[in-house]
């Protein structure tokens, strides 16, 4: 399978501290970390592990203090500024809160039709056609296209945002705490849809969350992250089987059970 | 043994209305001395405005009918300053989110010491030291230096510990924790709920655990009440609950969780034939 | 702490020269001769070219912009061109009565305007609130001078409790000194009131729905205790911004407010001054008061990490 995130010694540091005695400290030390096409890796940690931190990088929102990012074979930190905006495309995110990442002024049509206006591509009938397309995808009603973000449900402001990220075709998704804020039932309809898409589209997942069971449903892959470094990377069956790690025990006897 | 007990909270037929709107429709439960209940829903269930109307703490808007009694007194039918004299003594609350809780300009020490002060007249330096003992008690140690910090010096974890503390400082028979550990990594969420659960045991208290998680309040709590749409749906011993519910929303709820060891494909979700058949039957209406 | 301190101060520099050079180039572009002036109305153009010439003024702007410069980085504005008298005795004295009228009006301000905002923001909707509410309406809506004059007619003409014009130092009669401000200091800072009202009136509601006052409720305190240690304490922080901006604003309706009370404080000087185009004394007063707002501004950021903890430096 083709590597389509690669991540070599990767890290970020963070200044705090007062102005003089500025200290630098690690957010993610070193980690070094493969995506292929098809494929999902669970990303789970605590708060303060730098998950998210790491999920930026990836998809070049956040530039490495160390290290390599790599996607599609492309290292990031060779594209110029003018260069990285039509690379964009290939890979998107999504976070956790959608409705901070939605212009409550534009339609459903219009945050669909959006990236590939930022884009310049397609023409504009042909735009319309690929939102309304999309918003099927994601199983939002063509009839709420001239609907405002405030009149959807949290849950289908997170599909929306998913629809926006899917519309260009990325290479690469990566999805930050995409399904805590949302309720149970809620929530296991966005898995469900992440799954379908993937499966449809073949694109490669890093999906960031502290939920073990969440990740094990949806990963193939999983890395434990703590404290800037992965503590244990394997298949979904041994890291949940067969954790190596004591500090993977300790997630797997917090994770809620019945 | 306890259920034999007069209950410490008795709820029959609770409802919630702003203007027309009914929140919480017919609500009925009990909870006993040393007995956790868990309620449990997802958000617009009902389940907050349930706990705050108990806790006589509903916005101003939302009016609650039906009878709330606490320890054999009726406690809608009591003005508002009586009501308001309980909170802390006899019935406590602790919020979901500890860091908009607590105040982010006071000590937390000025914050635990003014309802000790209040409720059991002690002087400044005794409050003081019952804060520590209080804190040790919640396991923040006994140091000073939590007494003198303010709440965005600590980590998420030790501000619901400090939360938890100045809930039952004041000697509630009843505790009331909407949600406490939403906010909160897993590992600590369990560290939060055994104390919860420790104290409940310690202090003798009746516990309410509010929670959109059957699966983090199971493992903790005697009875678990589901409510859907303002609505109770089902209620029981936990055990039963879980193992043969009775109302198919329950089982949907139950399933829709991704649970550890459960390799399934697809996640089982919420028909809205289910949803619809819920409505129409929960509560009785 | 002191590093932010010493970062601050060194702010200071820019934000006190930039406004001082396009004080000086937009002087000198203005029409208007203070050589004309100085040589009165029957001069012939010889005679105001020798006054022209004796003050420097024949030179290049760019000459006399050098020249300005090498005196003004030694804090040295010169002289008056007409009384001769030193820029910084002038300033001095006259902004002394300026700080006095301006620091009178901030008590009468911050006195009432947080007071009547924590009664009203309390008692929302209540019939005080809404008389308060209008009231402060009609206070920022109205002009400081007009103010003035209404209590001049009313207190000074018709009532004669209070002198209608004049200024008393405080070393020669405290009580004469606060009769003569009484009039001019009332009518700055009950407008200033009115902004401070629905400043804290805004905090107070803003604070009286954040969640730690629900938790002390919660806990059992007394609505009184609630209001004063948990709601007031919230809403008091972004009142020591508004209580600054409005220390500079003061300072700058002070200027209308003197020449209604003929009172001499820096805007009488500063008028005057630009009236007959004195350089030096326009500099010195604007070099004053530009120093003033930015270290009440300095004074404002520090007082807010007193107040709030979350905020160090």
């Amino acid at each position: 399978m083709d590597v389509v995130l690669d991540l070599d010694g990767v890290g970020k540091d963070f200044a705090s501290g007062p102005f003089f005695a500025r200290r630098r400290t690690a957010a993610v030390t070193e980690v070094s970390l493969r995506v292929h096409a098809g494929e999902t890796v669970g990303l789970v940690g605590e708060s303060g592990s730098g998950k998210s931190t790491l999920g930026r990088m990836a998809v070049g929102l956040l530039p490495p203090d160390r290290g390599r990012v790599t996607v599609q074979g492309q290292p990031l930190s060779s594209l110029t500024r003018k260069r990285m905006r039509p690379f964009r495309r290939r890979m998107q995110m999504v976070f956790q809160d959608s409705s901070n990442s939605l212009n409550p002024r534009m339609t459903l049509e219009d945050l669909l039709v959006e990236p590939f206006r930022a884009q310049g591509l397609h023409t504009r009938s042909d735009r319309r056609a690929r939102a309304a397309a999309l918003a099927d995808e994601v199983g939002l009603a063509r009839t709420g296209l001239s609907r405002l973000p405030h009149e959807f449900s949290g849950g289908q402001r997170q599909r929306i945002s998913i629809a926006r990220a899917l519309a260009l075709e990325p290479d690469l998704l990566v999805a930050d705490e995409p399904v805590s804020a949302l309720d149970v039932s809620v929530q296991a309809q966005i898995l469900n849809l992440f799954k379908d898409i993937q499966q449809a589209r073949g694109f490669a997942m890093l999906f960031v969350s502290h939920d073990m069971a969440v990740v094990e449903f949806v990963s193939d892959h999983v890395a434990v992250m703590r404290a800037g470094a992965l503590v244990e990377v394997g298949t979904r069956d041994e890291v949940f089987d067969h954790p190596r790690e004591p500090y993977t025990r300790t997630l797997l006897d917090a994770a809620p059970s019945l | 043994m306890h259920t034999t007990q007069e209950p410490v909270l008795r709820v029959s037929g609770l409802s919630a209305r702003i203007g027309d709107l009914t929140l919480v429709r017919d609500v009925s439960f009990e909870v006993h001395r040393g007995r956790t209940l868990a309620v449990v829903g997802e958000s617009g269930s009902g389940k907050s405005i349930t706990a705050a109307a108990v806790m006589g703490i509903l916005p101003p808007q939302i009016r609650a009918e039906g009878a709330v009694r606490f320890d054999g007194a009726e406690l809608l039918a009591e003005p508002a300053k009586r009501r308001r004299a309980r909170g802390g003594a006899e019935i406590g609350y602790v919020f979901q989110e500890p860091m908009s809780a607590l105040h982010p300009l006071l000590r937390i020490g000025t914050q635990m010491i003014r309802p000790l002060r209040h409720h059991l007249g002690l002087s400044r330096a005794q409050a003081r030291d019952r804060a520590a003992e209080l804190l040790e008690q919640v396991g923040l140690g006994r140091e000073r230096k939590v007494l003198d910090a303010h709440v965005h010096e600590l980590s998420g974890g030790m501000r619901q510990r400090v939360m938890i503390a100045m809930a039952i400082s004041c000697g509630p028979r009843l505790l009331l924790a909407d949600e406490p550990t939403t906010a909160l990594d897993p590992t600590v969420q369990q560290q939060i709920l055994r104390l919860l659960a420790r104290l409940r045991e310690e202090l003798d208290l009746a516990l309410v655990l509010i929670s959109h998680d059957l699966g983090l309040v199971a493992r903790y709590s005697d009875e678990v009440l589901v409510m859907y749409d303002g609505r109770v749906v089902e209620q029981g011993p936990t055990a039963r609950i879980l193992e043969q519910p009775e109302q198919p929303y329950t089982r949907a709820l139950i399933d829709a969780a991704p649970r550890l060891g459960r390799r399934v494909d697809r996640l089982p979700t919420i028909d809205r034939a289910v949803l619809e058949q819920t409505r129409a039957t929960a509560g009785g209406a | 702490m002191t590093n932010y301190l010493f970062k601050r101060l060194g702010a200071l520099l820019p934000t006190v020269a930039v406004p001082m050079v396009l004080l000086f180039v937009m002087l000198r572009l203005a029409p208007g001769d203070p050589a004309a002036a100085i040589a009165g109305d029957s001069a012939t153009s010889e005679e105001i070219a020798e006054v022209r010439s004796r003050l420097g003024l024949d030179a290049s702007l760019w000459q006399q912009f050098l020249t300005w410069l090498g005196r003004v980085v030694r804090l040295d504005f010169g002289s008056s061109l007409f009384s001769d008298r030193a820029v910084s005795g002038l300033v001095a004295e006259h902004a002394l009565v300026t700080v006095q009228l301006t620091v009178l009006a901030l008590a009468v301000a911050v006195l009432i305007g947080p007071a009547l905002g924590i009664a009203a923001g309390t008692r929302r909707h209540g019939l005080l609130d809404r008389v308060l509410v209008f009231g402060s309406s009609v206070g920022i809506a109205l002009p400081s001078f007009w103010l003035a004059v209404l209590l001049i007619a009313v207190l000074g003409v018709v009532w004669r409790v209070f002198p209608v014009a004049g200024y008393v130092p405080f070393t020669e009669d405290p009580v004469l000194f606060l009769h003569h401000l009484a009039l001019p200091a009332i009518s700055l800072g009950l407008l200033e009131a009115a902004t401070l009202f629905r400043y804290s009136r805004a905090g107070v509601l803003d604070s009286l729905h954040q969640p730690f006052v629900t938790t002390a409720r919660s806990m059992g305190l007394p609505e009184r205790t609630v209001i004063r240690k948990y709601v007031f304490r919230a809403a008091v922080v972004p009142m020591v911004t508004v209580v600054g901006l409005t220390a500079g604003s003061l300072m700058g309706g002070a200027v209308v407010t003197e020449s209604i009370f003929s009172i001499p404080g820096l805007g009488q000087l500063l008028l005057t001054a630009v009236q007959r185009r004195d350089y030096p004394v326009i500099e010195g007063c604007i070099f004053f008061i530009a120093v003033v707002y930015v270290l009440l501004n300095l004074v404002i950021d520090l007082l807010y990490s007193l107040l709030d903890p979350r905020i160090r430096y």
